[in-house]
């Protein structure tokens, strides 16, 4: 749930909360007060009552006279039925019918013992009061105005400067996802007045900064290297290549020159897979694109063609039509490469290699050893292997798992037949 | 045929010169950017071999230099750093080809060969040596107008020959021209020997001398004049 409406709702809730016990409280104390100043009230108008019947009132006459003139005051003689007050004052809620709408009414009403002529009387004194039910409605109906216009203001409010003040977060988020490494500035943020945002910002802009310094320092390194180690193999390869055209060249320097020339193609091989093995180690960027890997794996079993017939083994392809990944192309070609080098050397004569595709994976199957290769070993670099055979530099595996952790396939080994290996490279 | 070789390794520069210039190449060189700049500006040259690695400035910018300047020169980038966008990035400037180092020297003369052919020789294009006829674009070869017929590779293995001849070609070099970066990784050279001998046996079934011989198991040499 996105913050904003995280947050809203929390107010929403806490609103609800505080609305509904502000109603039951503020119609608690309005009750409350209302009533102790009615009751205050009656206890005056009962005091100036009782007053007026010793100093005006003459008979009992009196006493009814005024109760037809004023409802509200009413002297009850005692009989037999009519009960004593418990209290010098007590008070009393009664519904009453009010004679002039015809509607019952609410009363409250105060009594008292009081005595006439010798004779005692129930003095009530009442007065109408606004309905209970009626307060509480009238109360809940203006909360409920009020909490309606508080919170839909607040909630206007809140989504109208919550946009405006987070718009430079949002700027920021963009540009860090479309951040890509190989451009040669690094990023610029939105300056901000709000102070978190713009130590945030400052913040992203050292660590981006420092990130792309040191990229371009790990690249350059790789290309330095490389600069430094190709140099003089091509000096070596090429000053043998003028050697070998000595007019007279006998026989025994040819033969000290033919394994220089070999060792030499071994050097070279070796600095490109390591080099290729720095690239990937440090995660420098690589272009992808969408890459038909079954075209990749038909020219590459084209190409390995000669290496195929030459060493007298069998090939057997399943092949889907068109794979497409998204990926470097170069890497995946000596992925294919390598795998299918891989599984052309470690083999047995008359043997077979088996590359089957689909859109999800790609398996390289071999026939070889009948024992299980150690598989946490398989990938390792320089794997000491005494079957290893000429010209491999035990590397051609660990820079397949590269290209692979790479581009976001899993490459695994299996050993499911004896004499069957297979190297399964699983896409998507 | 000018070429420039750009190149600022002296010992490399040194070799594929004179490596060249046997080939009867004229060969004029820099070493350094501003060189190169300067000497590509003034003169127009038939090919030009172009390092990017270069001090003082960036390969590619003298290749869009060229472009905008429609200089006629073929152009082959050699680069050491093996960025997999170097060569990307050249050819899409305009470089007719790359050759990642180390190279070997008949490689570079073949590709160079074949440069100066597309660019000077659109159409027709017959390489003559004694009776053999070589018609490159139609990829057909013929000894005294009877035709050969060769795979593929044969008739690449022969333009490799023709680009170097009188020059001791290396099986290395012959394998990685005919198989790429995958012979690399394989020592024997067993396909090697087989395709040479294919040819040789169809180029004298055809009447044509033993121009192919085998120098002491290093390489092969194509001579044009196998009398002697």
């Amino acid at each position: 749930m996105k913050l904003l409406a995280r947050t809203t709702i929390i107010f929403l809730l806490y609103a609800a909360v505080v609305a509904a016990a502000g109603t039951a409280v503020y119609y608690t104390i309005i009750h409350k007060l209302y009533y102790a100043y009615v009751d205050r009230t009656l206890t005056r108008r009962k005091l100036r009552v009782k007053r007026s019947t010793r100093l005006e009132l003459r008979s009992p006459a009196d006493l009814a006279f005024w109760h037809r003139i004023d409802h509200n005051v009413e002297f009850v003689p005692f009989t037999a039925a009519v009960r004593y007050p418990a209290r010098p004052d007590e008070f009393q809620d009664r519904m009453m019918l009010n004679t002039i709408t015809g509607q019952p009414q609410q009363y409250r009403q105060i009594a008292e013992v009081i005595w006439f002529q010798g004779l005692p009387y129930r003095l009530e004194v009442r007065t109408s009061v606004l309905d209970d039910r009626d307060l509480l409605v009238g109360i809940m109906v203006a909360g409920s105005i009020l909490l309606v216009v508080l919170l839909g203001g607040m909630f206007v409010i809140q989504h109208v400067l919550t946009r405006r003040y987070w718009r430079p977060f949002y700027h920021t988020l963009g540009v860090l996802q479309q951040h890509q490494l190989d451009q040669h500035h690094a990023p610029v943020l939105a300056p901000t007045t709000i102070p978190e945002f713009r130590a945030l910002n400052a913040a992203l802009t050292r660590v981006l900064a420092r990130h792309q310094r040191l990229y371009q320092r790990q690249r350059e390194f790789a290309e330095n290297a490389a600069h430094e180690l190709q140099t003089p193999l091509a000096i070596l390869r090429t000053k043998l290549d003028l050697l070998v055209q000595a007019p007279g060249l006998t026989e025994e320097q040819a033969s000290h020159i033919e394994p220089l020339l070999a060792v030499t193609q071994r050097l070279t091989h070796l600095c490109r897979s390591l080099l290729l093995l720095v690239h990937l180690d440090q995660q420098l960027y690589f272009p992808t694109e969408q890459v038909d890997l079954a075209a990749i794996v038909r020219t590459q079993l084209g190409q390995l063609q000669e290496q195929l017939d030459a060493t007298d083994l069998t090939l057997r392809t399943e092949l889907a039509e068109r794979v497409l990944v998204s990926g470097n192309r170069s890497l995946l070609e000596i992925l294919v490469s390598n795998l299918v080098v891989n599984a052309i050397r470690h083999n047995q004569p008359g043997g077979f290699v088996a590359v089957t595709l689909t859109p999800q994976l790609l398996a390289v199957e071999n026939s070889g050893r009948p024992q299980a290769l150690p598989a946490d070993q398989l990938f390792a670099r320089f794997r000491p292997n005494p079957g290893r055979p000429p010209g491999s530099v035990g590397l051609g595996l660990p820079i397949a798992r590269q290209i692979c952790e790479t581009s976001g396939f899993l490459l695994s080994y299996h050993y499911e037949e004896p004499g069957r290996h297979a190297l399964r490279v699983r896409m998507g | 045929m000018k070429l420039l070789i750009v190149e600022d390794e002296p010992e490399l520069l040194d070799t594929v010169v004179r490596y060249l210039q046997a080939q009867q190449y004229g060969c004029e060189t820099a070493t350094t950017y501003a060189q190169a700049q300067e000497k590509m500006l003034l003169y127009d040259y038939d090919c030009i071999i172009l390092d990017l690695t270069l001090p003082g400035g960036d390969g590619l910018d003298l290749l869009r230099a060229l472009q905008r300047l429609k200089k006629p020169a073929g152009v082959i980038i050699t680069s050491a750093r093996a960025a997999v966008d170097d060569r990307i990035a050249g050819l899409e400037l305009g470089a007719d080809d790359y050759l990642p180092k180390p190279f070997y020297l008949p490689e570079l003369s073949a590709r160079v060969a074949a440069l100066v052919r597309r660019r000077h020789f659109q159409g027709t294009n017959l390489l003559r040596v004694g009776e053999l006829a070589v018609d490159v674009p139609a990829r057909r070869a013929a000894v005294a107008d009877r035709p050969l017929t060769l795979t593929r590779t044969e008739f690449d293995l022969l333009l490799l020959l023709l680009a170097n001849q009188n020059r001791v070609v290396t099986k290395g070099a012959i394998a990685e021209h005919l198989s790429g970066d995958a012979a690399e990784q394989f020592d024997t050279f067993e396909n090697v020997y087989a395709h040479v001998k294919n040819l040789k046996r169809k180029l004298t079934e055809a009447g044509a001398p033993s121009y192919i011989r085998m120098v002491y198991g290093l390489g092969y040499r194509f001579d044009p004049d196998p009398a002697t």
